[in-house]
C-alpha cells in the first residue's frame, strides 16, 4: 500500500449563522501518494469547503485532517501558512497570479519565500515552465497570457515548492475546450511521469473523464468513491 | 521580490498613484514654501530690527526701559560706551539720550520719541544717514536741526527747513521747549519706526534737560555676529551689574516669542497639510487593498506569511509617499532658492506689512534643518498612513478572500 497524503477522519464543517449550514458533513477520506482525484458533486455540495480544509485554508468544525502525518488542527495560522508553503501547491479557479509578475516571476516567487537559492530557483523555473508549455513566454505578464496559458503558469507556480500534493479548485471553470485539454494532458502526465499528486474539486466532465479517482460529494457527504 | 512587487503594485493604477504622489507633491510644496516665506520674512525682521532698530545689545539704567522718565539716565556713559566698544566683537556703538516729547507744528500737536544721538555714531551703528530720503543728514542747519520721517512730514505738513517746537520735562519735572528746524527727511522702511522716531543733536536735547554732556538713557551696541547677542549681553551685564544690558530678543517687544514660536508654527501647518494628506493615503491604500482581496488572499494561501503582507502593504504606502515626499521637498527647495534671490513683491499688500515692520519685498530662506524636520515628518506620516491599510489586509481570511469576485 502506498503511503497516505491525506487523511480526514470524521470532518465536518458547519457554517454559522440565522440557519447553520453543515458544507461538509462526517467526511473520511483517503489520498495516497500519486493519485489523480478528483471531488466532484453539484454546486454546493461541499467540494470547495472540503478542498479549503485539507489545504489548511479553512479549519474544520469537527474531525480531524492530517496531511503527510501531521495534524492540521493543532497548528497557529502562521504555522500553517508555513506549512502550505513547504507542502501544498494551490491551483485556482481564476488562475490567481499576481499580475505584476511575469511568468517566470510568479513561478520562482514560492522558491523566494522558501529562501531557496538563485541557481536552483532559475533551473526549477526553466524546466517548469518548459513542461507546462511556457519556455517562451517566461517574461510575460499574466495580462499578455491567455486564460489557459496563466492557468498552466499557475500549476508550474504549484510544483514550484515540490509539494506533497496539488489542490486545484475548479482548474478549468474559467479554460476553453482546447486550454482545458491541454491543462489535464499537462496534469496527467505531471502525475503519471513525475508521481505528483493531484487533488481537484470539478464538476467538468472531460476532467472527470480524465481522473483516475472520482469522489462525489452530494449535501457535504461522501455518495461514491470510484476507483479507475 | 516582495519590494519589487511593492513598487510594481502602486503602478498598477498610474492615475490613482499620480493623483496621491501630485497630491503629496503640492501640499509638502505649499507647507514648505510656507514655511520658506515665514522664516525668511522673519529673518528679514531681525536683520532690520537690529541693523535699524535695536542693534545687537543696548545698556539703559535699570528702570529707564519700564519708566521711560528722563531721570534714569546713566552717568559717565561716555567711559562705559568707551569700555565697552574696546571688545573686539564689537563694530561700533552709539550713546544716545531718549526723551518722550511733544512735537508741535503749524498744523499739528502730536507725541514723538525724542532721540538725541551723535549723527557720526549712529550712521555707523544703525545706517541712519542711509535712510534719508531728502535734505541732508544733520548737515546745513546749524541750530537745533531735526530728522523726521516721511510719514511725520505728511501728518505735521513738514517740509525741509520747516520749523517744529519740542516739548519736554526736564530733571527737575519743568516743561521745556525748543524750536528745531527739518533739516532731513527719513524713511525707515519700519513703519512702527517711522511714527515716532525723531532724531536730534545728541547736545541739544541734553541742553533742553540739563543733563551733562556724557549723561545718556541708551547705549546701542553692533556686535560683528547676530548669534554672540545673547552670550554677550550676559557679559557686559556682569561687567556693569548696576546697569541693565539686554539683548535685541529682549528688546524688542514680542521678538523673542515670534522668533521661538515661528519656525513651531510653521511645523504646524506642514504637519496639518500633513495630516490631510495622511488620510488622501491611507484612502488610496485602502481602496488598493479592497481591490486586491482575492490576490492578497491568494498570497496568504500560497504560503506568504502575515509578517510578509503586512510588509507589502507597509512597503507600497510608504513608496507613495516618498516618491510624492521628496518631489514636494524638491519643488519647494527650488521655488525657495529662486524667490529666495529675486524676493516677493508683496504689492499693495506690502504697504501693510510695512506698517507692521516687516519688509514689503520677502526673500524666503529654509534652514537645513527645517528641511530635516519635515522629511522626518514624511516619514512618519508614510508609517502611519501604511499602517491601518496593512492591518486590513491581514485581517483577510485566505479562504474567503480568494473567493471574492
Amino acid at each position: 500500500m502506498k503511503e497516505l497524503v491525506i487523511e480526514t477522519n470524521d470532518v465536518t464543517k458547519v457554517y454559522e449563522g440565522v440557519v447553520p449550514v453543515t458544507a461538509v458533513n462526517h467526511v473520511d477520506l483517503q489520498i495516497e501518494n500519486g493519485e489523480f482525484t478528483a471531488i466532484v458533486g453539484p454546486s454546493g455540495s461541499g467540494k470547495t469547503t472540503l478542498l479549503n480544509m485539507i489545504g489548511g485554508l479553512d479549519r474544520p468544525t469537527s474531525g480531524s485532517i492530517k496531511v503527510n502525518g501531521s495534524e492540521l488542527a493543532g497548528m497557529s495560522e502562521n504555522q500553517l501558512i508555513d506549512f502550505r508553503l513547504k507542502h501544498i501547491g494551490f491551483v485556482f479557479q481564476s488562475y490567481n497570479l499576481i499580475p505584476v509578475l511575469t511568468a517566470k516571476e510568479n513561478t520562482e516567487f514560492i522558491m523566494l519565500m522558501q529562501k531557496i537559492d538563485k541557481k536552483t530557483r532559475d533551473a526549477r523555473v526553466e524546466k517548469l515552465l518548459n513542461e507546462v508549455g511556457l519556455g517562451d513566454k517566461m517574461n510575460n505578464r499574466p495580462s499578455q497570457l491567455s486564460g489557459g496559458q496563466q492557468q498552466r503558469v499557475a500549476v508550474a507556480r504549484a510544483l514550484a515548492s515540490k509539494p506533497d500534493f496539488v489542490l486545484a479548485d475548479e482548474p478549468t471553470a474559467n479554460l476553453d475546450s482546447k486550454s482545458t485539454e491541454n491543462l489535464l494532458d499537462i496534469m496527467a502526465r505531471l502525475n503519471q511521469e513525475e508521481g505528483v499528486t493531484f487533488v481537484f474539486s470539478t464538476h467538468d466532465q472531460r476532467v472527470i473523464d480524465r481522473a483516475r479517482r472520482v469522489v462525489t460529494l452530494v449535501d457535504g457527504k461522501i455518495a461514491s468513491d470510484e476507483r479507475r | 521580490m516582495l519590494v519589487k512587487i511593492a513598487w510594481r503594485n502602486i503602478w498598477r493604477n498610474k492615475v490613482r498613484s499620480l493623483v496621491v504622489i501630485i497630491a503629496l507633491a503640492l501640499g509638502l510644496w505649499a507647507g514648505t514654501f510656507a514655511s520658506g516665506f515665514y522664516e525668511g520674512m522673519m529673518k528679514q525682521k531681525i536683520n532690520d530690527v537690529i541693523q535699524s532698530e535695536m542693534s545687537h545689545l543696548q545698556v539703559h539704567d535699570t528702570l529707564f526701559r519700564e519708566e521711560m522718565l528722563t531721570k534714569y539716565f546713566m552717568h559717565d556713559a561716555t567711559s562705559i560706551e568707551q569700555e565697552i566698544a574696546q571688545d573686539r566683537t564689537v563694530l561700533g556703538t552709539t550713546g544716545r539720550v531718549v526723551v518722550m516729547a511733544m512735537m508741535g507744528s503749524a498744523n499739528k500737536n502730536g507725541g514723538v520719541k525724542m532721540i538725541g544721538i551723535n549723527p557720526e555714531d549712529e550712521s555707523k551703528v544703525t545706517g541712519l544717514n542711509e535712510k534719508v530720503i531728502e535734505g541732508e543728514y544733520f548737515e546745513g542747519i546749524k541750530r537745533n536741526p531735526i530728522l523726521i520721517s516721511q510719514k511725520m512730514a505728511e501728518n505735521y505738513k513738514l517740509k525741509l527747513r520747516s520749523k517744529v517746537v519740542l516739548t519736554v520735562q526736564d530733571l527737575e519735572g519743568e516743561i521745556v521747549a525748543a524750536s528745531f528746524r527739518v533739516v532731513g527727511i527719513y524713511k525707515s522702511g519700519n513703519g512702527m519706526v517711522d511714527e515716532v522716531n525723531a532724531y536730534v543733536e545728541r547736545s541739544d536735547v541734553q541742553r533742553m534737560l540739563s543733563i551733562e554732556s556724557d549723561d545718556y538713557h541708551e547705549i546701542a551696541v553692533l556686535l560683528n555676529e547676530n548669534d554672540i547677542a545673547e552670550s554677550k549681553a550676559a557679559e557686559f551685564q556682569k561687567a556693569f551689574p548696576n546697569l541693565e544690558v539686554k539683548p535685541w530678543l529682549d528688546l524688542a517687544a514680542g521678538m523673542r516669542y515670534m522668533v521661538e514660536a515661528g519656525q513651531t508654527f510653521s511645523l504646524i501647518i506642514v504637519a496639518i497639510i500633513l495630516i490631510a494628506l495622511l488620510f488622501s493615503v491611507i484612502n488610496t491604500m485602502l481602496m488598493a487593498v479592497m481591490e486586491r482581496t482575492k490576490e492578497i488572499g491568494m498570497l496568504m494561501a500560497i504560503g506568504l506569511n502575515r509578517t510578509k503582507v503586512f510588509s507589502m502593504i507597509m512597503l507600497e504606502t510608504i513608496f507613495l509617499s516618498l516618491i510624492g515626499g521628496p518631489l514636494g521637498l524638491l519643488v519647494a527647495y527650488l521655488f525657495i532658492s529662486t524667490t529666495g534671490k529675486n524676493g516677493i513683491d508683496l504689492g499693495a499688500q506690502g504697504e501693510a506689512y510695512s506698517e507692521m515692520g516687516f519688509a514689503a519685498v520677502v526673500y524666503p530662506e529654509l534652514g537645513i534643518e527645517t528641511y530635516i524636520i519635515i522629511t522626518v515628518m514624511v516619514l512618519v506620516m508614510a508609517l502611519i498612513a501604511a499602517i491601518y491599510p496593512a492591518r486590513k489586509a491581514l485581517k483577510l481570511n485566505p479562504s474567503e478572500a480568494i473567493r471574492k469576485i
